[in-house]
């Protein structure tokens, strides 16, 4: 018991608290203005602009393909010596993750939004609605039903990504865990709080994820039966 | 007259899919305009309402002209507030009951209130005997009841003209006389019916006038006792299956 580092982690739970509380920030900022660039995107997708079109395409493929990590550290290390900002891993990090989100969710709208039937289209037209009406009234209130379920899924990844923070020394979940670690060990080199802390660690992301994943399950059985 | 056609041309690209149109619709009448398919009808139905763009001619409600070059979308929402269209694929949106399905125009469009647009829309489901369905959702419905709406919902909105394209095409043949009844009972009020349609009977019972067309042109325009029983074109004769008599040939 002595060495399991459980007392450790018990003295240090206040810090380690705020680490989650740094996580579930990064996430819930991103995961909110990615929801309105998204939707935002999609629409600007399909308005047949061929410029536009290939320029967010080409983004899109960018933030798709190459992994957020990449991104972090380009934006982190290439603000402070092209430009010479000081740069806050903290912004950088909703920065990425704001448009890695909305990328996902723009292509999901996007891809929703090309699959509507044309008839949808048309009667709304012929019905005499003006275009801003039939995004608000017929259009947007489908996606938002349709896209629910993926886009709650995508919380969940934004939640299991933003570990990677902790390379571009944001002080989230992670990264305090390593810290305790490491100051555990230094002053008692055969504890097990590696295991110990990691275990934890592995239950938090559980408790914050599952929860999300179970009302992702429960709207796509909803929405599946409209 | 109600509605004049004059001239109209319209092609995609290279292909020319009506060619010259001339047409005369008057006030309170009912024109069925027949033909083969991919002659064009429902081309001419959505230049009406503006769902198409013209190249070149006229269509003039009324006296006004309505296809001026650079039309706005408001000059077209005006329009269409005043032809209504119910087209073939089921138009109800699926994620409105049918209340709300047949209150949006008249709220949104017309601006009129919500209890006015309510007592609207039940009266004119009370007529068509769906006073039943008003909760109901576009899925629960047959294809029958969906058409039987989607014309309420038309409605709906007080226009003066209706243009019908194929509502009966895809409904099983139960169905097609509930929905033609509804299109019959509407002759009596005043309201100019242009219908697109391949019922034959109904066409011979309903139609003031019978729009024949061939490859993007109007080959003939006669009433219905003429039409069905003594056209006058080869086309016309070939589209109905009459033998095709010498005398016309030249
Ligand atoms: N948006 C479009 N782009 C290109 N060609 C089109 C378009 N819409 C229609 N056409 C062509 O125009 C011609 C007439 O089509 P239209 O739909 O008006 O025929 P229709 O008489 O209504 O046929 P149907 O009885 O099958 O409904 C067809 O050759 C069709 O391929
Ligand atoms: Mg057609």
């Amino acid at each position: 018991m002595q060495n399991s580092g459980v007392d450790a982690i018990i003295r240090a739970f206040p810090r380690l608290l705020n680490g989650l509380e740094m996580t579930v920030q990064i996430a819930a900022i991103s995961f909110i203005l990615s929801v309105l660039f998204g939707f935002l995107l999609g629409v600007l997708m399909n308005l047949r602009y061929k410029p536009l079109t290939i320029v967010l395409r080409l983004l899109l493929d960018a933030f798709r393909l190459i992994h957020p990590i990449i991104w972090l550290f380009v934006l982190f290390y290439g603000l402070s010596y092209v430009f010479h900002l000081s740069t806050d891993g903290y912004v950088i990090s909703i920065i990425v993750f704001t448009l890695w989100g909305s990328f996902e969710i723009g292509d999901l709208v996007r891809g929703y939004i090309s699959s509507l039937p044309r008839h949808q289209f048309e009667s709304s037209l012929a019905l005499g609605l003006n275009r801003r009406q039939m995004y608000a009234y017929i259009l947007l209130p489908q996606i938002v039903i349709r896209t629910t379920p993926s886009i709650v899924n995508l919380a969940t990844r934004l939640i299991k990504t933003t570990s990677l923070v902790s390379l571009i020394g944001v002080q989230d979940m992670l990264k305090i865990s390593q810290s305790i670690i490491q100051v555990t060990y230094y002053n008692n080199p055969t504890s097990m709080i590696s295991f110990t802390m990691y275990l934890l660690l592995l239950l938090l992301y559980f408790m914050i994820c599952f929860p999300l994943s179970l009302l992702s399950t429960f709207i796509e059985k909803k929405v599946s039966s409209l | 007259m109600h509605l004049t056609i004059r001239n109209l041309k319209k092609s995609f690209h290279s292909n020319v899919v009506l060619d010259d149109i001339n047409l005369d619709i008057k006030q309170g009448e009912v024109t069925v305009i027949m033909g083969r398919s991919g002659c064009g009808k429902s081309t001419l139905l959505r230049c009406m309402n503006g769902l198409e763009q013209i190249d070149a001619g006229e269509i003039y409600l009324h006296d006004t002209l309505i296809t001026k070059r650079g039309s706005n979308d408001a000059h077209w929402v005006d329009i269409r507030k005043r032809i209504g269209m119910v087209s073939q694929s089921y138009d109800l949106f699926p994620h409105m009951n049918v209340l709300k399905n047949m209150i949006l125009g008249p709220m949104k469009v017309e601006k009129r209130s919500k209890k006015e647009a309510v007592q609207d829309a039940v009266r004119l489901l009370e007529r068509v005997g769906l006073s039943d369905k008003i909760t109901a959702y576009p899925r629960e419905l047959s294809g029958g009841q969906k058409q039987r709406v989607a014309i309420c919902r038309a409605l709906c909105m007080h226009p003066e003209i209706i243009l019908f394209d194929e509502v009966t095409a895809a409904l099983d043949p139960a169905m097609v006389r509930e929905v033609l009844d509804v299109i019959r009972s509407l002759q009596n009020q005043g309201l100019t019916l242009i219908v697109v349609t391949h019922e034959m009977e109904f066409a011979e019972k309903v139609a003031d006038q019978i729009v024949f067309m061939d490859n993007g042109k109007i080959v003939e325009i006669s009433t219905p006792r003429q039409f069905f029983y003594s056209p006058q074109t080869v086309e016309a004769r070939r589209f109905l299956n009459l033998p095709i008599d010498d005398a016309i040939l030249k």
